[in-house]
């Protein structure tokens, strides 16, 4: 019986010493958090991968460089672009070429280049979907500008934090009917069914030269004809989403 | 620890929910679905009125056997040597179908939150609670057990429920999936899914009443099947994808549906950790079912000694699956026909001709 307890006692031991170890220890320091991922065809390879990070407050996570395309959308976040065969090897690429290695968890859209939507992105949404680490329910954005542009001018105005401001941009979906929240888990379920079509939220750059296309088309006489990029708003915030992309399947 | 520890109706059904529970956990909902399709709740209906039959039958033909289980009745008919042929094969199917689980499950657990340990730390962290709880014996297991069957199936229920805002429920259509004989006939062997049935065959001896075994055992197949079937429709439901994209743990996939406004979201943690729960429980049974078993057939008078070679070879066994695929190939191929055969084919012919054997005793005795 004593055997018995001190043998107890000794195994206890050796779980408090050997499985409590910190040597595997995964913090939040040791992540970069994707907040948008961008895919855009590439320039030299099949594709362009573009991640927009969150800077932690506090973190130095700049350091490993700033890729392409530097952090010219908010303070509180980085972009990194990388021109790649697919989307698993981008990640690797950069994973790489920053100290943190990268996390798509906190990922909360997915945007996709028009061009690139036109040839079809079944393939880039099964790496998303087979990713463990992607939620179900991030948003799928087709871009009618580049991605990697679109992430670079996404800065948000009323929210400190990236990845609340795409949280919430696409609150309007509850109250303007401009917009619906379409999610990655009904995309690809879309995509693989019979009997019902893929869509995605449209959004685009609006400034005055995407402007002047809208006044040049006169059948846009409603408000609700607007595609994205072509609503006559003055806003230091030129990223917009209105109106829906649907794929169609061939 | 000579005397059997007997337990009550409550800890049984207990026990029994908890062995229900980690088959909807291990994804056994998802491999009915890979072989039937949409087909998939209504081959669940009707393998619970099969099963339901069976265990009524069965029942009828365990009464004559008063505290006995599968592996006394099979040395009532065929003497030791089919009593050791029967433990074998419930040993191995004990061991085989729980070190599949742990291993699976550590290795979703290392994919999703643990990639820098190693795999071998993460099955400890099961094996060695499992240990120290079998070593207690089946009152210690049962009783702890009781604690966690209400959070567990509140997880799953709660898991259920607020994933339904997700439903989709053309999606169970159509409903005999990949045809009626695909549904009704070939896919038969979906039965394995009620494994629970080969527990009924050893848990007999330790009820503190037998009146209450039949009950108890209709009881367990009825949860069974709802259970089945809740997790089945829910899965169609939720994920026309589900097929394709079985990598991980089908719950899991949906927990990661969950968002309750903006302040609730990504609470796959906190199932994560009832579920581990659940299993460290489910194991910690069969442990002590398999160290019952060889008990019976070496005549050793404890079977809490039994307990520590038993967790090394579950261990190993569960190390011993080259990777996941290998793994899924061993149950989906072998563990699938195994189960059926063992336990819905072979115990029951079993206890058929020892039912026969002990009536014609019994008629003999009463003519002499």
């Amino acid at each position: 019986m004593r055997l018995n307890k001190f043998l107890l006692i000794l195994i206890s031991l050796s779980c408090l010493c050997l499985l409590t170890g910190c040597y595997d220890s995964d913090g939040i320091e040791t992540k970069a958090y994707v907040i948008a991922v961008g895919i855009d065809k590439g320039e030299h390879d099949t594709l362009k991968l573009s991640l927009q990070i969150a800077i932690l407050s506090g973190s130095d996570s700049t350091s490993g460089g700033g890729g392409s395309g530097d952090s010219s959308s908010s303070e509180s976040s980085t972009v990194l672009s990388v021109d790649c065969s697919s989307i698993d090897s981008g990640i690797s690429l950069i994973n790489s070429y920053i100290s943190k290695k990268i996390n798509l968890s906190h990922c909360k859209a997915i945007i996709i280049s028009e061009e690139l939507a036109y040839e079809g992105v079944s393939n880039v949404i099964y790496s998303l979907v087979n990713n463990i680490e992607t939620r179900p329910d991030c948003n799928v954005i087709i871009s009618r500008c580049k991605a990697s542009d679109f992430l670079e001018y996404s800065s948000p105005i009323f929210e400190s934090n990236p990845a609340n401001y795409y949280e919430l941009i696409l609150n309007s979906t509850e109250y303007s009917g401009y917009v619906a929240d379409l999610i990655l888990a009904d995309f690809y379920s879309n995509l693989l069914s019979t009997h019902s079509q893929s869509a995605a939220i449209l959004c685009g750059i609006n400034n005055e030269q995407t402007h002047t296309q809208t006044s040049s088309d006169k059948n846009n006489s409603l408000d609700g004809n607007y595609k994205a990029g072509q609503t006559p708003i003055e806003s230091k915030n030129n990223v917009e989403h209105i109106g829906t992309a649907v794929f169609v399947r061939r | 620890m000579n005397t059997v520890e007997k337990i009550g109706k409550a800890e049984v059904i207990a026990l029994y929910i908890i062995i229900i529970s980690n088959n909807i956990i291990i994804n056994i909902p998802t491999i009915i679905v890979d072989f039937t399709g949409t087909g998939a709740w209504l081959n669940i209906i009707y393998l619970t009125l099969i099963c339901l039959v069976f265990t009524i039958i069965v029942c009828k033909l365990f009464k004559p056997f008063v505290n006995l289980d599968i592996l006394d009745v099979s040395e009532f008919l065929g003497g030791k040597i089919l009593k050791y042929i029967i433990a074998i094969c419930y040993f191995i199917l004990f061991m085989v179908f729980p070190a599949a689980c742990l291993r699976y499950f550590a290795d979703n657990l290392q994919n999703i939150y643990y990639d820098n340990s190693p795999l071998i730390f993460l099955l400890l962290l099961f094996i060695i609670p499992v240990t120290i709880s079998s070593k207690a014996g089946l009152k210690a297991i049962s009783s702890t057990n009781l604690i966690l069957v209400p959070i567990t199936v509140f997880s799953i229920l709660a898991l259920f429920i607020v994933a339904s805002k997700d439903f989709v429920w053309q999606r169970l259509f159509p409903v005999f999936g990949y045809g009626i004989k695909e549904t009704f006939f070939n896919n038969i062997p979906n039965i394995f899914a009620f494994n629970v049935v080969a527990y009924l065959y050893f848990l007999k001896p330790f009820l503190k009443s037998e009146t209450y075994y039949k009950k108890i055992s209709i009881i367990a197949v009825i949860i069974c099947g709802l259970y089945l079937l809740c997790s089945t429709a829910t899965l169609l439901m939720s994920f026309a994808f589900i097929t394709q994209t079985d990598e991980t743990l089908s719950l899991y996939l949906l927990t990661r549906l969950i968002s309750l406004g903006k302040f609730l979201q990504r609470v796959d943690a906190l199932f994560i950790f009832v579920w581990i729960l659940a299993i460290l429980s489910f194991l910690s049974l069969n442990i002590f079912i398999i160290s019952h078993i060889i008990k019976k057939c070496i005549n050793v008078k404890s079977s809490s000694e039994l307990v520590f070679p038993i967790s090394a070879i579950l261990f190993s066994t569960a190390l011993s699956f080259k990777n996941m695929a290998s793994l899924k190939f061993v149950v989906r191929n072998i563990y699938r026909y195994y189960n059926c055969i063992l336990v819905f084919i072979v115990s029951f012919l079993i206890l058929l001709l020892a039912y026969m054997k002990k009536k014609k005793a019994t008629l003999t005795n009463k003519n002499n």
